[in-house]
């Protein structure tokens, strides 16, 4: 029983935690409270299944997936460029405020949602239907999705790491910092935060179509994702990957444990009251990056 | 078409969005919360006039108070948190009055709702048709918007406006800003409650799928649309979005597609507020 639930914190709090990083680079970057975020991930699962649906017809399934991942990536790496040069650009070459940025994200995400209900109403859509057990022992076991998101999880977190250690991400942060020092010491602003965006993008991409891969997606869900990945960023402390991490894993482990004590429909309430405590008694988060007192 | 109930959901609105702005237009404290308010008092209400058999206006004072007592926890927000983490406070203080509202069955009755909420009784007399609660709705919203036409320049309006652009300086004129902050929202989330307890017994029935996110977001947008800061803008932002779906409506296409595309409508429209006239079309502020 809890080697389970523990089995299943660690698989939530990886996909909690590619969306979270995503948010975290984006916010880092842009100082956009990007709610269209979730529009990005459901995107990603509808272009999936869109492409999919449309290959299958005449190609091999393998080669149907291959080429339609690539193609839902590049349609998300598309609407995020669109996001950036008719929205975020302008409000930041204007000189602009987190509220009107959060609210102008706000629009772009109902605009993206209802673009998508228009066309294919407000069913959910899910992509893979089996679950045939890789592996199975008298505590656990682990379905051919689960084991598909592991290995990918993993494998995008490596790339993660690789990409903190990169000088694109110590750009990031140093745009993230200060606009105006960064752009003095030759750091071209306005690339950096395409990098960001696309870089966040591709992640929550990434999460999405794993998701769909497991569990069926309806449009309205992308809300719930891009704040349970705020919770994630501000209690993990922003501007930190490693903090973003080990605030998923917290939050996920606090999530399924609490079904021990009450109903799991207090999952959200849950995690909501711990992001209301954390802002109120311990803003700086749990691995915070030192400043200045007065930037704090 | 019901043109008694649409002036009937213009009347709640209009209140609801008059309240939310003075504090999200005149204190500059953008809150989300706003459906959690109108949640509560519209629960509280069905409660107490189901099971105590309560009148409507006996009922109405203890929504409003009882609306007030919650609305201490966002004047602490206020007071520790600013911009853009207040904000955030706000949407988990609505998303957690959801869950409670959608998850404490024993009490709210989960996703059934309440059902069969008494009208309301006058002198004997009960109001039954739409015509009536419309009357009613009307007086109580020509009140609220009486309050707020002569509240706008009297001395304590002038404090919130100041408090809003310049937070330090009111502290260091010895103004007690959490005073003013807390008067300001009680006054809000006990508006907030008419709104809600007329809902509530208009209706009959309620569910908690009325409260979430995305009616805070819709009366958020009314505000931001109409203009901030005075008391035209947030009319003009209810007024319109209550009466875009009636017109799409007009048009020959699905009812789902329908709803898209005044969902996409909405989108556009504070996209687009927000590049070109960031203040709203009749608004004096924008926000810092």
């Amino acid at each position: 029983m809890i080697i389970e639930i523990f089995y299943n914190s660690i698989l939530s709090a990886l996909l909690l935690s590619l969306v979270a990083i995503g948010f975290n680079l984006i916010f880092n970057a842009t100082k956009v409270f990007h709610l269209a975020h979730g529009a990005i991930y459901i995107y990603a699962v509808y272009g999936l299944f869109y492409f999919n649906f449309l290959l299958v017809q005449w190609l091999l399934p393998v080669m149907a997936a291959i080429i339609s991942i690539l193609l839902s990536l590049i349609l998300i790496v598309g609407v995020i460029l669109l996001i950036e040069i008719l929205v975020y650009r302008p409000l930041y070459l204007k000189g602009t405020n987190p509220t009107i940025s959060l609210i102008s994200s706000l629009g772009v995400y109902i605009l993206l949602i209802n673009i998508i209900t228009f066309f294919y109403g407000n069913e959910s859509v899910s992509i893979n239907n089996n679950f045939n057990i890789v592996f199975s022992n008298q505590w656990f076991k682990i379905t051919e999705s689960e084991f598909v998101q592991l290995i990918v999880c993993g494998v995008t977190l490596i790339g993660v790491f690789l990409f903190s250690k990169s000088i694109y991400y110590v750009r990031i942060r140093a745009i993230g910092d200060n606009y105006a020092v960064a752009a003095k010491f030759g750091i071209n602003i306005q690339k950096t935060r395409l990098i960001a965006l696309v870089a966040g993008s591709l992640l929550v991409g990434i999460a999405g179509m794993i998701k769909g891969y497991n569990v069926a997606i309806d449009p309205h869900s992308g809300m719930t994702v891009t704040l349970a990945a705020a919770v994630a960023v501000i209690i993990g402390g922003e501007g930190s990957l490693k903090g973003t991490i080990l605030a998923c894993l917290v939050i996920a482990l606090i999530e399924n444990f609490s079904i021990l004590i009450f109903s799991s429909q207090w999952k959200d309430t849950i995690t909501y009251i711990l992001l209301i405590l954390v802002l109120l008694f311990y803003h700086k988060g749990l691995i915070s990056i030192n400043q200045r007192i007065e930037t704090r | 078409m019901n043109w008694l109930h649409i002036i009937f959901v213009c009347e709640i609105y209009i209140i609801l969005t008059l309240s939310a702005n003075l504090v999200s237009g005149y204190t500059g404290l953008l809150s989300f919360a706003n459906a959690a308010f109108y949640g509560i008092s519209a629960y509280l209400t069905a409660l107490i006039m189901k099971n105590y058999g309560l009148n409507y206006f006996f009922v109405l004072p203890i929504a409003m108070f009882f609306n007030v007592v919650v609305s201490l926890l966002i004047t602490y927000f206020s007071t520790k948190l600013k911009n853009l983490y207040f904000i955030i406070a706000t949407i988990a203080f609505q998303i957690i009055i959801f869950s409670v509202l959608y998850n404490w069955e024993n009490v709210t009755g989960g996703s059934d709702g309440i059902p069969d909420i008494p009208k309301i009784e006058i002198l004997g007399n009960t109001l039954n048709s739409t015509l009536d609660y419309t009357i009613l709705g009307g007086i109580f919203m020509v009140l609220v918007m009486a309050f707020f036409l002569s509240f706008r320049k009297t001395p304590f309006i002038r404090l919130l406006e100041c408090i809003r652009d310049h937070e330090l300086e009111t502290i260091s004129l010895g103004k007690n800003i959490i005073y003013y902050k807390f008067v300001c929202i009680s006054i809000s989330s006990a508006f907030m409650a008419i709104s809600g307890s007329l809902y509530a017994v208009y209706n009959n029935f309620i569910d908690a799928k009325s409260f979430t996110l995305d009616e805070s977001i819709l009366i958020v947008s009314m505000i931001l649309i109409g203009g901030t800061g005075n008391v035209i803008g947030p009319i003009f932002g209810a007024v319109f979005f209550v009466l875009l779906p009636e017109i799409i409506r007009l048009f020959p296409i699905e009812t789902s597609q329908g709803a898209s595309i005044q969902m996409i409508i909405y989108g556009l429209i504070m996209i687009l507020v927000v590049r070109f006239r960031p203040n709203g079309l009749f608004g004096k502020f924008r926000f810092q």
